[in-house]
């Protein structure tokens, strides 16, 4: 207890200044993002290269698995395969990026490198800017999408009626709008607050159980890794559903059943 | 008041995170029950629905959290 009583607990929320290139600002957050960002990039280059030379080993195989299943999830949600050929190359990427990014939360590096006093690596999407950038991304293709297939007055029209004509529509309009807005805060809170409520999570056991921490961590280990697995799929997954919510679906018509049931499952 | 606020907050949020992990998790059991067959779709739709809603509890967290250590 006296060690417990002596250690502080210490958690940032936010991510932490650590050292400035030029006039750039480089928090700790963006020093993991440049690892995982050049990890992801030589992975996908890796398995494109394997591929076009025929040369199959169990990462190589292990990418193409996931890339065929997700490229079936959106072929299934989007209804063509075309389309889904379309949006494939944003929304297969932001998961491939993701997932490796929440996998190297879990590397112990993470918490004893220090510079100067704050520590000099933090998990990516455990920053709020980051899963905030990827909810606008997801939200500007979802919106290019459906004014790509509506136009631009049909996209509106969605949200905006008029008022003295229609009131029950308007409302309903309205109503969309806040929807809208919900969706995007809940989409970038999902993963941030996973991600960061995971790294929390090992901190306190590491802390509540001193030296016996090397026992009890692998198990939250193991689990943070079956999270960061989850929560990019569920990204990767509404990605595709909130572009679909806004197209018009050329193959069949989507019911109002299924459409409420997506709206349900998206908020 | 602020170690208070720290535990409301999470605690609520949890708890009710914690009765709908427990509905959905009983909804796929009954529907594993009456269908065996289709276990591999139930067990993914119920991942999907759980990190549905355990999304909230852990914003609960968060808040929590910023309560605790934001000052």
């Amino acid at each position: 207890m006296m060690l417990l009583a002596t250690a502080v607990l210490n958690v940032s929320v936010g991510a932490e200044h650590v050292l400035n290139l030029g006039p750039i600002q480089i928090n700790n957050s963006q020093m993991l993002g440049l690892v995982g960002w050049a990890l992801t990039f030589w992975l996908l280059v890796r398995t494109v290269r394997r591929v076009r030379t025929k040369r199959y080993d169990r990462l190589t195989t292990a990418v193409l698995w996931a890339y065929e299943y997700l490229l079936d999830t959106t072929t299934e949600v989007l209804g063509s395969r075309e389309r889904a050929q379309k949006l494939a190359p944003i929304a297969i990427s932001m998961f491939f990026f993701i997932i490796v990014n929440n996998w190297l939360e879990v590397l112990p590096i993470l918490g004893p490198v220090t510079w100067h006093g704050t520590q000099l690596f933090r998990g990516l999407s455990a920053d709020m800017n980051f899963t905030f950038a990827l909810a606008v991304i997801t939200f500007a293709t979802a919106h290019i999408w459906a004014i790509r297939d509506r136009g631009f007055i049909g996209n509106m029209k969605r949200y905006v009626h008029n008022p003295l004509k229609d009131p029950v529509h308007a409302f309903e309009g309205f109503l969309e709008i806040v929807a809208e807005i919900s969706r995007f805060l809940a989409l970038s809170l999902r993963l941030f607050g996973n991600i960061f409520g995971g790294e929390v999570l090992l901190l306190v056991i590491s802390f509540i159980t001193v030296y016996a921490s090397v026992l009890a961590l692998p198990p939250f280990l193991l689990f943070e890794i079956f999270i960061g697995l989850i929560q990019a799929y569920i990204f990767f997954m509404l990605t595709i559903v909130f572009v679909s919510l806004g197209t018009v679906s050329d193959t069949a018509p989507a019911s109002p059943e299924t459409e409420s049931l997506e709206l349900e499952a998206a908020t | 008041m602020e170690n208070l606020a720290f535990g409301l907050t999470y605690s609520v949020a949890g708890g009710l995170a914690a009765v709908g992990v427990g509905l959905v998790g009983a909804a796929a059991v009954s529907a594993v029950g009456r269908n065996p067959d289709a276990l591999g779709t139930i067990r993914t739709m119920m991942i999907l629905a759980m990190s549905f809603v355990d999304a909230l509890g852990i914003i609960g967290l968060v808040v929590a959290l910023i309560i605790k250590f934001m000052k």
